[in-house]
C-alpha cells in the first residue's frame, strides 16, 4: 500500500516540476521583455528565484531515486577525499618522476606549487563524468600508481 | 561563450552553488581578513608608531654595531642563525635562534628576540622561547597579527588551521572556474544589468557581473592561497618523507641552496651595514631582511633579502660570505640558480600580497578582494533566498546575513581591546579574541532577537560604522599619536589610516541608514507568505 501510495503521489511531480519551470523563467527576461531559457531552466528550478518553489516540497523517493542518491554519494566520494588522496599521492610521487632540472628543485617545487590546479582538476573531472565507473578507474589508476612508485621508493 | 551539453552545465551550477554555500562562510571570514591584511604592515604602523621621527630604511646603518652587542647578550647556541627584519612603526626585531623541533615533534625555531628603537638601537623589548611564543609576547604587531593569523589559519592549530584554510582556497578556486565556465554568454553577462524595480533580479546582476569582472583575481588569489596553506602544512613535510626520511630540515637545506662545509673556528663577522650597502647599490631596491647564519663562525653567511625592484615581479637575495663580506651569488626564490620552480614559488608572493607596486597595488588588491567578499556573501544570499520555503533555508539565510555583517562588526572592534589593554600584562591575541568573540555572541543574540532581516543588517551596519568612527578616538584616547605630531615625524600611515577607517565607517552608516530592503526575506504570518516591500 505503501508502495502504491508513493506512485501515486511521484506521478503528480512533473507537472508539479513543469509549473515551478514556468515561474523560473519569469525571472530570466531579457530587458526587453522576451522570455530565454536560462540557467534558472537548467537547474530544474529556477537559481535566483524569488517565488515559491514548489519543488522544494519533500517527496517520498521511488527506488530508482533512491539508487540516484547513492551515486550522487559515490561520485562526492570520489571528488572530495578520494580525489584528494589522489591529488597528495601524485604530488608525493611526482618528486620521484617530475625531472629536476638543472637546479635540482624542480622535482620537489613544481608538484607543491601546481597541487592545488591537480586537486582541483580531479574534483571537476569526478564531477562531470556522467560515467562514475570511469571516473573511478582514471582516479584510481593515478593514485594507485603513484602509490606503487612512493611504496617502491619508500622499501628501497 | 561555453556551450556545455545541459547536464554538465547544470551539474557546474550545483558545484558553483554548494561550493559557495558549504565553505561559502568561513572562505568569507577568510576574505574580509585578508582584505585587511594586504595593509598589514600600514596597520602595525598605525597602531603601534614610535613616539619620534624614525628612519626611512628597513635596515638603517648602524646596525653592525646593534649586532655584535647583543650577541654578547644571548646564549651562543642561539648564533645559530640571526634574522634582522623590520617591525611595527619601524622598529628592528632581531631573532637569534637556532633550528629544533618543536615539542610537538615539528621542526621549529627557539631562541631570544631583541626590538630596538631604529634610531637610538636601544632595546624596547626583550622576548625569548619557542618561536610560537615569541611572536605571541610581539605586543606591538598584535592588531595585524590577529587579523593575519584569522586570515591564514582560523586561529586554529597547526596544522589544521592551514589545512582548513587550503581546502576553503580551493572551493573558491573550484567556485571561481565552475563560474567561469556556466556563462552562456560572458561578454554580455560583464555588462548587464537590469536595474528595475525587481529587487532580486537586480541582485543576482550586480552578483554576476561583481563575480564575472573578479574572476581572474579570484582564481590568483585562491589558487596561490591554497599554495601557501598547503605548502607548509602537506606538500613540504610529504616531500620530507620521500626524499629526505622525514627530515624536513634537510628539504629547507635543498630549496634554499646547499650549506657550506662546516667551519666552527671562530671568525669575526665582517661589517653588516657594508653588506647592506652592496646588496642595495646591486638590487636597486631597499633591504628589508637580514639573515646570518652560523654568527662568529668562518662558515658564516650573510643573505640579503630585498623589497621587490621596481620592474621584476619575481624577488632576489644576496648571499655574501660572512666573514670576508665577499659577495657569492644573488639567489633565485629557491636553490642556487633560476629554475621554473624557483620562478613560480617567487610569483606566488607578489601575486597573493598585491605589494609589486607599492600602496596603489595594495589598494587595488583590497579593492578587488572586497568585490570577491561581496560576491561570496550575495552568492550565498541568493542562493538561500531561491529556497526560502524550506525553514532550513530561511535559518541558513538568517546565519549568513549574522556572518555577513557581524564579521566585519567583530572584526572592528577587537582592536579597540587592543589600544585599551595595550599596557596590561594580557596578550594582544587574548584581549583581542576576547573582544571579538564577545562582539560576535552579542551579535549572535541581535541576530536571533531581530526578526526582520533587512532591520537586522541595518543595525549591524550601522554599528560597524560608529565602531569605525570611534576606533581612531579611541586610538588618540589611549595615549596614540596626533595627526599633527604624526606628520611632523613622517608617519603617513596614522593619518591614512584613521581617514580609511572614517571614510568606511561613514560609507557604513550611509548604507544602513538608506534605502530601504534589496532582498528581504518574506515575513511568514499565520502560516502564510507575506512578501516584504522592495524598496520604500
Amino acid at each position: 500500500m505503501r508502495r502504491t501510495g508513493r506512485i501515486i503521489r511521484m506521478s503528480d511531480q512533473p507537472a508539479h516540476a513543469e509549473s515551478v519551470r514556468a515561474e523560473a523563467r519569469s525571472f530570466t527576461r531579457e530587458p526587453n521583455g522576451a522570455a530565454v531559457p536560462d540557467l534558472a531552466d537548467q537547474d530544474g528550478g529556477a537559481f535566483f528565484c524569488t517565488q515559491q518553489n514548489a519543488m522544494t516540497h519533500r517527496q517520498p523517493k521511488l527506488p530508482a531515486q533512491q539508487g540516484g542518491r547513492l551515486r550522487a554519494w559515490m561520485r562526492g566520494l570520489l571528488a572530495g577525499p578520494l580525489a584528494l588522496v589522489a591529488a597528495c599521492l601524485i604530488m608525493a610521487g611526482g618528486a620521484l618522476w617530475v625531472p629536476p632540472g638543472a637546479a635540482q628543485i624542480n622535482n620537489l617545487v613544481l608538484p607543491i606549487v601546481l597541487f592545488p590546479l591537480l586537486w582541483s582538476a580531479l574534483f571537476l573531472y569526478a564531477c562531470l563524468d556522467r560515467k562514475l565507473g570511469r571516473a573511478y578507474a582514471i582516479i584510481g589508476a593515478l593514485a594507485v600508481v603513484n602509490g606503487l612508485l612512493l611504496s617502491l621508493h619508500l622499501i628501497r | 561563450m561555453f556551450k556545455l551539453p545541459r547536464h554538465e552545465t547544470k551539474t557546474l551550477l550545483a558545484i558553483h552553488g554548494w561550493s559557495g554555500v558549504l565553505l561559502g562562510l568561513l572562505l568569507y571570514a577568510v576574505i574580509c581578513t585578508g582584505v585587511a591584511a594586504v595593509f598589514a604592515s600600514e596597520l602595525n604602523d598605525w597602531a603601534s608608531p614610535l613616539p619620534h621621527a624614525t628612519v626611512s630604511a628597513d635596515l638603517p646603518p648602524g646596525l653592525d654595531d646593534a649586532i655584535r652587542r647583543l650577541a654578547n647578550e644571548v646564549d651562543p647556541q642561539f648564533h645559530e642563525e640571526v634574522a634582522v627584519y623590520r617591525g611595527a612603526g619601524g622598529r628592528l626585531n632581531l631573532l637569534f635562534h637556532r633550528h629544533e623541533n618543536g615539542p610537538d615533534g615539528r621542526p621549529t625555531e627557539r631562541g631570544v628576540e631583541f626590538e630596538l628603537d631604529p634610531v637610538s638601537f636601544a632595546p624596547l623589548d626583550r622576548r625569548e622561547g619557542w618561536l610560537e611564543e615569541i611572536e605571541a609576547q610581539r605586543a606591538s604587531t598584535g592588531v595585524a597579527d590577529f587579523l593575519v593569523n584569522l586570515h591564514v589559519r582560523l586561529h586554529i592549530p597547526d596544522p589544521w588551521g592551514l589545512f582548513v584554510t587550503g581546502v576553503l582556497g580551493l572551493a573558491m578556486m573550484v567556485a571561481a572556474v565552475t563560474g567561469l565556465v556556466i556563462h552562456r554568454h560572458l561578454l554580455r553577462d560583464l555588462f548587464t544589468m537590469r536595474l528595475g524595480r525587481d529587487a532580486v533580479l537586480r541582485r543576482r546582476d550586480v552578483h554576476v557581473v561583481a563575480g564575472s569582472w573578479n574572476l581572474p583575481f579570484a582564481f590568483i588569489l585562491a589558487f596561490t592561497g591554497s599554495f601557501f596553506s598547503f605548502a607548509t602544512s602537506v606538500g613540504l613535510p610529504a616531500l620530507a618523507m620521500v626524499k629526505f626520511g622525514g627530515d624536513q630540515q634537510a628539504l629547507f637545506e635543498t630549496l634554499s641552496g646547499a650549506p657550506r662545509a662546516e667551519d666552527p673556528r671562530p671568525a669575526r663577522l665582517t661589517n653588516v651595514d657594508a653588506i647592506l650597502a652592496d646588496a642595495r647599490s646591486r638590487s636597486n631596491a631597499e633591504p628589508n631582511f637580514l639573515s646570518i647564519t652560523h654568527y662568529g663562525r668562518a662558515d658564516s653567511m650573510a643573505t640579503v633579502y630585498t623589497e621587490l625592484p621596481a620592474d621584476e615581479l619575481v624577488y632576489s637575495s644576496y648571499v655574501y660570505d660572512g666573514p670576508t663580506g665577499t659577495f657569492i651569488r644573488e639567489a633565485p626564490p629557491m636553490g642556487t640558480r633560476p629554475s621554473v620552480g624557483a620562478s613560480l614559488v617567487g610569483l606566488m608572493y607578489p601575486l597573493h600580497f598585491g605589494n609589486f607596486g607599492g600602496a596603489l597595488s595594495k589598494a587595488v588588491w583590497v579593492g578587488l578582494g572586497f568585490t570577491g567578499a561581496y560576491v561570496t556573501l550575495t552568492g550565498m544570499l541568493l542562493w538561500a533566498k531561491r529556497r526560502e520555503e524550506q525553514p532550513a533555508w530561511r535559518r541558513m539565510a538568517r546565519f549568513i546575513h549574522y556572518v555577513g555583517y557581524g564579521l566585519p562588526l567583530a572584526l572592528v572592534c577587537a582592536p579597540y581591546a587592543f589600544f585599551i589593554l595595550r599596557d596590561s600584562d594580557i596578550p594582544a591575541a587574548t584581549s583581542q579574541g576576547v573582544a571579538f568573540l564577545t562582539v560576535a555572541a552579542l551579535t549572535a543574540v541581535a541576530a536571533v532577537t531581530t526578526r526582520d532581516m533587512d532591520r537586522l543588517r541595518r543595525r549591524l551596519l550601522a554599528a560597524t560604522g560608529i565602531a569605525l568612527l570611534g576606533l581612531p578616538v579611541v586610538r588618540l584616547a589611549t595615549g596614540g599619536l596626533g595627526w599633527m605630531q604624526a606628520l611632523e615625524h613622517g608617519i603617513a600611515a596614522v593619518p591614512c589610516v584613521d581617514a580609511a577607517l572614517m571614510i568606511v565607517g561613514v560609507a557604513s552608516l550611509w548604507v544602513a541608514l538608506g534605502r530601504r530592503v534589496r532582498m528581504a526575506l518574506p515575513t511568514r504570518v499565520e502560516g502564510q507568505i507575506k512578501s516584504e516591500p522592495q524598496a520604500t
